[in-house]
């Protein structure tokens, strides 16, 4: 018999959850109730001002950071809060960054992410309104002519690719700037000119009935960054980046920041300096932590597994097989689901939801590998330490 | 000589088994996990990097290591697995249906990985035309490798040919 038939899994064919795999299981977010809460209604409160989210999210690594960003995603996209009215437009990134890395690596990035398909589109869906291409244009990028050039090139054949070199922030030949009708490159006067066109990205998103929002993984990528004084001007720059981001004059592009982190301050000095946490706002930097208790873990395992398990399958398979067991704790037998829950919490920094999976996961297919129905207390002994110990 | 060409997160590679090892044995990782997928596995004698040394730096390092292959037909076959099996540290499965090759270094996440022709044995090192990708955890590699481990650390260890033949026996802190 299949693994997935063996443990009645429903639509699916094992224990792990992987939203980079399997995007639907970006819907799950399991006990985390308390979190969940913060993270929705600062989400709700954001629309309403500044109008749009600007959250950081730290914690350690397996703390379920990624799966939270994938999580607010999913809710942005199928169950958006009452207080936006748009659509909302979600834009994934793993940042990457090296030693030399700055701001124009990160805006590079962010609209490598963003992508030229969808810039031409909102610029296609403005110019089909009816009104004037270039008037709105001008309203879009606060009458920034290199911007509303760079913009009218990107829907010109010819000028396409210049054109999005030139809005990714890439240094132009002097022809091609001239081709573009651009005086200058994007950055050339500072960071401000690319926060001023990100800005203005969010404003023709809304004109296209959408809100832009970046979530960004990988933020502990930035403490590479470093070394030097190129490396302080860099981080001074990535710096001056997300302050412009974070200013409350920016209510068209929203970001959620998530990295790896045992506290805000492990990340990079620039990246939790006042002025980024007073502009973010405190309610807005959320850490998202280990299951400490055995409560905590047994809430998460037992909302999984009600998730997972096909739950009128199961429960004919264990009455056929008289198998005495709980239909909640299916296919773990009740002292061997305390158990895995003991172990997770013996030592709390390593209480963590990706350890929790994978456990259950690999007694899962111990279980399995010796034709046994249900997982007994023995299996979580033979697995357990290998995670946990 | 075809010069190999690397393109930023993917090297391509004419000797996929050994430049994995090149990197596994040499490079600065110190793996904690590590996916063997080959059908056929021979003890690598008198080459650089044998059966039996990788056996030792699986033991020395603790690395949890999970091979799958083909049920052994050869003798030279057997033997390599029977080196492997004496460590507590691996997890051996058979699946006759097996033809892919992958093989994947991980930390917590996987860090590189080959996947390629070549099957874990000497000719494949020595003497056949093999071709590879050394996938590297940067850039659109990181998904690449995301998905390679979730397959062959998950996905591949679940599918019902594949049979479970040895378990990792260590228990940390025993």
């Amino acid at each position: 018999m299949e693994f997935k038939e063996w443990f009645c899994l429903k639509g699916r064919d094992v224990f792990t959850i992987d939203p980079k795999v399997n995007s639907e299981d970006a819907k799950f977010y399991f006990g985390r109730e308390g979190i969940k809460t913060q993270l929705l209604n600062q989400m709700k409160r954001a629309f309403l001002s500044p109008g749009v989210p600007k959250m950081l999210i730290y914690g350690i690594y397996g703390s379920g950071k990624t799966q939270t960003l994938f999580y607010l995603g999913y809710m942005l996209w199928h169950n958006k809060p009452s207080t936006c009215k748009l659509n909302i437009y979600t834009v994934h990134l793993e940042l990457e960054m090296r030693s030399k890395s700055d701001s124009h690596d990160w805006h590079i990035q962010l609209m490598e992410a963003l992508g030229k398909d969808r810039v031409t589109k909102w610029l296609e869906g403005l110019s089909s309104e009816g009104t004037n291409f270039e008037t709105e244009l001008k309203k879009i990028f606060d009458n920034e002519v290199n911007m509303v050039e760079a913009s009218k090139g990107l829907t010109r054949g010819d000028l396409t690719f210049a054109a999005w070199r030139w809005f990714c922030g890439q240094m132009l030949t002097a022809r091609e700037l001239e081709s573009l009708r651009v005086t200058r490159n994007l950055g050339d006067i500072g960071v401000g000119d690319m926060i001023n066109l990100l800005e203005g990205l969010g404003r023709l998103a809304e004109k296209n009935n959408e809100k832009l929002i970046f979530l960004v993984d990988e933020a502990e990528q930035f403490k590479n960054v470093g070394g030097g004084e190129k490396g302080r001007d860099a981080m001074e720059s990535l710096h001056d980046y997300l302050r412009k981001l974070t200013e409350p004059s920016n209510s068209t592009v929203g970001f959620i920041i998530a990295g790896t982190a045992v506290t805000l301050d492990d990340m990079p000095e620039w990246y939790y300096r006042s002025d980024i946490l007073t502009r973010v706002g405190l309610d807005n930097v959320i850490e998202i932590s280990h299951l400490p208790a055995i409560k905590d873990v047994e809430t998460f395992m037992k909302e999984m597994l009600n998730e997972f398990i096909d739950k009128e399958k199961a429960d004919k398979r264990i009455k056929e097989k008289k198998l005495n067991i709980s239909l909640e704790t299916y296919p773990f037998k009740a002292d061997a689901f305390d158990l895995l829950a003991e172990y997770a919490t013996q030592d709390p920094q390593k209480a963590l939801p990706r350890n929790i999976i994978r456990t259950i996961n690999e007694c899962a297919i111990t279980t399995w590998d010796k034709e046994l129905p249900i997982i007994h207390t023995d299996i979580v002994n033979e697995i357990a330490p290998l995670i946990f110990g | 000589m075809i010069e190999e060409r690397t393109i930023t997160f993917v090297k391509i590679t004419y000797n996929p088994v050994m430049d994995f090892f090149k990197e596994f044995f040499i490079g600065e990782v110190k793996a904690k996990t590590l996916i063997i997928i080959s059908p056929i596995i021979t003890g690598l004698f008198n080459t650089r990097f044998s059966i039996e040394r990788l056996k030792r730096k699986i033991d020395n390092d603790k690395i949890l290591t999970y091979i799958i292959t083909r049920e052994p037909k050869e003798d030279f076959h057997r033997k390599a697995i029977d080196i492997l099996m004496s460590s507590d540290f691996t997890e051996i499965r058979y699946n006759n249906s097996l033809h892919a090759k992958l093989y994947i270094c991980a930390l917590d996440e996987p860090i590189f990985a080959i996947l390629g022709s070549g099957n874990l044995t000497k000719n494949s090192i020595e003497k056949n035309i093999e071709i590879g990708m050394l996938i590297f955890h940067r850039e659109q590699g990181r998904q690449i490798l995301h998905e390679l481990y979730h397959w062959g650390g998950i996905r591949l260890r679940t599918l019902k040919e594949s049979k479970v033949v040895k378990k990792i026996n260590y228990r940390r802190g025993a």
